[in-house]
């Protein structure tokens, strides 16, 4: 360490870690201002009592440097990051919670509007209009406010986002692909079993069930990164669209899999939220300085 | 006995400067673990003042150690960074040098 500028009551010091400032006197810095001199001396007195004295008497740092960052410290930081980061994407926490309770929704509308008749799979049995939009609004408004609360809730104190896989693995690829592949199929199995029960789709009918197929394929692609939400965009778009178009789905497999998905997602969703009120715990502490 | 005192003391006076400082550590350890990290963030989690952040963030930028990224949401301009490869490099080769030092290398 050594000065490199002296003035009548100061020194500035160039550290390997900090730049510094030493005020040479007799008392403390003042609480209020770290550049006024010792409580009681004006800063005569003060140099005064130097020259009195040539030997410092009392030096107090007027920054306040951060102190080296110890090994754990960074692994913390590093923790925390990878955490928070989670949230941008994969983790929806309350996001997975709402879907939960829609798939129920889903299948509420679905019973509720046969009046509580169970058909066979596949059986053309069209739902009324109202439920018709009710279905189709569902999705949207799943995707709309599992957005809001990452923006509003789980990304409020910055957006971080996570590290890049540097390549997709072979096996999380074909299950992506497989995943979209799922839609279309679906769609012509939809809509040859129409043609089976010589039935012409409205238009209005047939442009919802396009939509919802379309932006579920968007979704998965780009919106939907986590297993969980996967599964569950995949329930949340293809069952309002193949009710839509009319193909019974409240047979033994959506039946299984609506409260089956939906349980799963409510379970998860809430751990994860708990998880990250505990990561703001944390967070929150790490700002406060303790 | 003095050979074997030479190599941890090089290593220290060979220690990257830019990266052992503790604030641009932390900086750097922060955008290690992430893709890309809105000042916001950094902010909280490093403790340091928008002014200090700035700094050293300039700092790191100069050394292509990260990039700054600047858009808008809204009407709201959003600075986040990205930490680049050369960064990347130097915080391992930092952590690698510290390692040495401890006598874990």
């Amino acid at each position: 360490m050594r000065p490199q500028t002296r003035t009548r009551n100061h020194r500035i010091y160039v550290h390997r870690d900090r730049v510094g400032v030493f005020f040479i006197g007799l008392g403390h810095q003042h609480p209020g201002n770290p550049n006024h001199p010792p409580e009681g001396l004006s800063g005569a007195e003060t140099s005064s009592s130097i020259d009195r004295d040539k030997s410092v008497l009392q030096t107090s740092f007027m920054t306040q440097p951060l102190p080296a960052l110890k090994p754990e410290q960074t692994l913390l930081l590093e923790k925390l990051t990878c955490d928070y980061a989670r949230y941008a994407h994969r983790c929806a926490g309350l996001g997975s919670v709402l879907g939960g309770v829609f798939a129920f929704l889903i299948l509420a509308v679905d019973l509720l509007g046969h009046h509580g008749r169970l058909t066979i799979l596949g059986a053309y049995a069209p739902l009324p209009m109202t439920p018709v939009l009710l279905l189709t609004i569902l999705p949207f408004l799943w995707l709309a406010a599992r957005h809001g609360l990452r923006v509003w809730w789980y990304q409020r104190f910055g957006l971080v986002e996570e590290v890049p896989a540097d390549s997709v693995e072979p096996q999380e690829r074909r299950r992506r692909l497989a995943l979209i592949v799922v839609f279309p199929l679906v769609s012509a199995a939809a809509l040859t079993t129409i043609y089976l029960n010589e039935v012409l789709l409205k238009p209005l009918r047939a442009t919802v069930f396009l939509l919802l197929i379309g932006a579920a394929i968007f979704a998965l692609r780009s919106l939907l990164l986590g297993r969980l939400d996967r599964a569950l965009g995949v329930l949340l778009f293809l069952c309002p669209a193949l009710l839509v178009t009319g193909i019974q789905m409240a047979a033994m497999d959506s039946l299984a899999a609506l409260p089956l998905v939906g349980t799963f997602a409510i379970v998860l969703g809430l751990k994860e939220h708990l998880a990250f009120r505990r990561l703001e715990r944390q967070l929150l502490a790490l700002r406060s300085g303790s | 006995m003095s050979r074997q005192l030479d190599k941890p003391l090089r290593t220290i006076l060979e220690l990257d400067r830019m990266v052992h400082e503790p604030a641009r550590l932390a900086i750097l350890t922060v955008l290690a673990s992430a893709g890309s990290v809105e000042f916001k963030f950094l902010e909280m989690v490093t403790g340091l003042s928008k002014g200090n952040l700035n700094s050293h963030a300039t700092k790191l930028e100069t050394a292509e150690y990260l990039e700054v990224i600047k858009t808008f949401r809204g009407k709201i301009p959003v600075t986040s960074f990205r930490i680049t490869t050369r960064g990347k490099q130097a915080l391992t080769g930092y952590w690698r040098q510290m390692n040495q030092v401890g006598g874990k290398g």
